[in-house]
């Protein structure tokens, strides 16, 4: 029997159908077009978060022209978004209970870090 | 507009985020409220909602409607938190009822200059995002 890794999330998907309207929306929005750099980095963070048991994201343009992946734990005041920006970098940010810790990337390459995946631990675990 | 004198904001009170998105207002309905319905543009400290409950939701529906056609969107409903979870962290509340809104309200963010500065709006709304629900524009 051939061996299995570990299946993406049911989310995927959908998130990815997200992705692919993300210039589409920031029209709608009257909000700059994220690069596809932007989006690039937002993909391979949504395939490799996808390993994780994770509640389903939501992925949307910013008027920053950012990609947002956005997830939060519903009931509680927990959420995490990663913010790709359009020059390649990228910023962390969790809010979970009040508490709030944020981590800035220049290069988004180095998402998901450890900042990362502890923080939606803790989301999780909220 | 009747002016009528509305009681002090109370902690339990809910506030609403005025949503002209239909995907956000999807998302929102899924139990995502996107963060982006609490940021401002860069450099605005005070974010303006809606005091709920004071009033029946048709009510202050027909208030937003009149904000969205100003702004040639549609109104879909509130992102809604209350008023203690809008006041922490360095944030203040009041009421500031306007001529064409009595149940006008304003989260006052409260942040100093210094270069990190929209990041910490973009906390913020991350913040509220996180506790806040949704309301449904009523039909």
């Amino acid at each position: 029997m051939p061996a299995r890794g570990p299946r993406p999330a049911i989310w995927l998907h959908a998130a990815l159908e997200e992705l692919d309207q993300v210039e589409k929306e920031a029209a709608e929005e009257g909000y700059p077009e994220p690069s596809a750099a932007a989006k690039g980095h937002a993909r391979r963070i949504l395939d490799s978060l996808s390993l994780a048991a994770l509640p389903a994201p939501s992925v949307y343009p910013t008027e920053d022209g950012e990609v947002a992946i956005m997830f939060r734990k519903e009931g509680r005041r927990a959420a995490v978004v990663v913010l790709c920006d359009s020059s390649g970098g990228a910023i962390c940010l969790s809010s979970i209970a009040g508490e709030n810790r944020r981590a800035r990337y220049d290069r988004a390459t180095a998402v998901p870090d450890a900042f990362l995946k502890a923080e939606l631990r803790r989301m999780k675990s909220a | 507009m009747a002016a009528t004198a509305l009681p002090p904001i109370g902690p339990a009170d809910p506030l609403g985020r005025e949503v002209f998105s239909q995907r956000d207002s999807a998302r929102a309905a899924k139990g995502n409220v996107p963060h982006k319905a609490f940021l401002e543009k860069p450099g605005v400290d005070v974010l303006s909602l809606d005091r709920l409950d004071l009033a029946p939701d048709i009510v202050v529906a027909q208030i937003a409607d009149k904000n969205a056609e100003r702004r040639h969107q549609t109104f879909y409903g509130w992102a809604v938190v209350s008023a203690e979870h809008a006041a922490t962290n360095g944030r203040t509340v009041r009421a500031v009822p306007r001529p064409d809104n009595p149940y006008h309200a304003e989260i006052q963010l409260n942040i100093s200059q210094s270069s990190e500065r929209r990041d910490v709006e973009k906390q913020h709304a991350l913040e509220l995002a996180a506790a806040a629900s949704w309301r449904g524009r009523p039909s």
